[in-house]
């Protein structure tokens, strides 16, 4: 199976420091993690305009960060879901579903491999 | 301290032909606030101006005036010339970066704040207000305070703080704890690094720091980059931001540029996109660039 991030990305803008390294991988896990929580939490019984935004903004901050990290598997599910923030509530479970199966790999990854 | 903050011309008139008339003791300064970069006058600089004064002046000593054209004139009902001094120093200080408060004091005084001692002096000011008065018409209003959200004053004083720092200074803002942190690496160390997660507080750290170089998120929870842009680049022309974004939309980019943004940089954030403005930042002012790796 691919990586579903290059740690050498990340490598190449910070240099050689793993605690700088380790810092910022929690930092993207606990972010994303907290984004992730809220939406599964708060996801409603009824179409909601102040959900549907917020949705919106929590979906671009994943997207912002996961590219950042070279993260596509990760960007290209939160890219969906943002683009489709006002879809009907069964599609964005599923849409909601596919970004939350991306991050899983992604932290299991990243855990497995020590690098937070 | 009585601060006339309405038809100023006629009060001041009148309070000096009856300084004359009388002949009573007075001292009149004239403070050119329309000619500072970032601050004009307007009734809340006075109050705020008279708030300081009020350390030095007793309340029935000294009359604050507001001139539509922009300026303010100071009248001391009394011939204290050494209280001048310390009077002048503390208004100077207000509004210590521009260059004009910085010029060394005459007998009469200098191009910001321009004394009035003797009986003579206050014909000619008597002669200037008329002249600002008529002056005056040909203006709809006075200049405006700076933008919403900065307090001019406080930035003048950042900006003075600007000029000392010993580093660059950079702002970053983002709402993505990740994206701010990465960002934050991987501009290094060697510089003095400010944050914000949200629009508010980045204009509250651009108004107390002036920093040297911004990189602004367009996406931020409270207010729009762009707005942040506009309202930062209005008080201080010199403001060199880089707006920070996922999209590669082309209106973005445009509108960015058309409102002064010194340049783009869409995500991922490389070292190489980092450095590059931070370079060009180096290069195009070189007289701001301190230290800083």
């Amino acid at each position: 199976m691919n990586a579903p991030f290059d740690i050498n990305e990340l490598r190449a803008n910070i240099g050689d420091e793993p605690e700088i390294e380790r810092m910022l991988l929690t930092s993207f896990m606990e972010s994303c993690s907290a984004s992730l929580d809220w939406l599964q939490t708060e996801f409603p019984i009824t179409q909601n305009d102040s959900y549907d935004l917020t949705w919106k903004n929590h979906m671009h901050q994943i997207k912002g960060a996961a590219l950042n990290i070279g993260a596509f598997g990760l960007q290209e599910a939160t890219k969906h879901a943002e683009d489709h923030y006002q879809a009907a509530l069964a599609v964005r479970k599923m849409l909601l579903s596919e970004v939350i199966t991306q991050f899983d790999v992604l932290q299991h990854f990243i855990r497995e491999n020590s690098l937070a | 301290m009585k601060i006339i903050k309405k038809n100023g011309e006629t009060h001041l008139m009148q309070a000096i032909d009856e300084i004359r008339k009388k002949g009573s003791a007075c001292l009149g300064i004239r403070i050119r606030l329309s000619q500072l970069t970032a601050c004009k006058a307007t009734p809340d600089v006075l109050d705020r101006m008279a708030n300081l004064l009020r350390n030095h002046l007793p309340d029935d000593a000294s009359d604050l005036y507001l001139l539509q054209q922009g300026d303010a004139i100071l009248l001391l009902h009394h011939r204290n010339t050494a209280a001048i001094t310390t009077i002048v120093r503390d208004i100077c200080f207000m509004f210590a970066e521009d260059p004009l408060t910085q010029e060394p004091m005459g007998e009469s005084g200098n191009r910001f704040c321009q004394l009035f001692k003797s009986g003579e002096d206050m014909i000619e000011l008597h002669k200037l207000v008329i002249g600002l008065e008529a002056a005056s018409h040909v203006v709809d209003d006075i200049a405006p305070l700076a933008p919403s959200g900065i307090d001019a004053i406080r930035f003048q004083q950042a900006l003075y703080q600007r000029r000392m720092r010993s580093r660059i200074g950079i702002l970053v803002v983002e709402d993505q704890p990740f994206n701010l942190q990465l960002v934050v690496q991987i501009i290094g160390r060697g510089f003095d690094i400010f944050t914000a997660t949200d629009g508010a507080t980045a204009l509250k750290v651009y108004e107390t720091q002036a920093p040297d170089v911004v990189f602004l998120d367009i996406d931020l929870p409270d207010i729009d980059g762009f707005q942040i842009l506009k309202t930062v680049t209005e008080i201080d022309p010199a403001a060199f931001i880089v707006m920070l974004t996922a999209s590669h939309k082309r209106q973005d980019v445009e509108y960015a540029m058309q409102n002064n943004a010194q340049g783009y940089i869409v995500k991922p954030f490389t070292k190489q996109k980092i450095n590059q403005y931070v370079t060009l930042f180096k290069n195009r002012f070189p007289g701001r660039s301190k230290t800083g790796a």
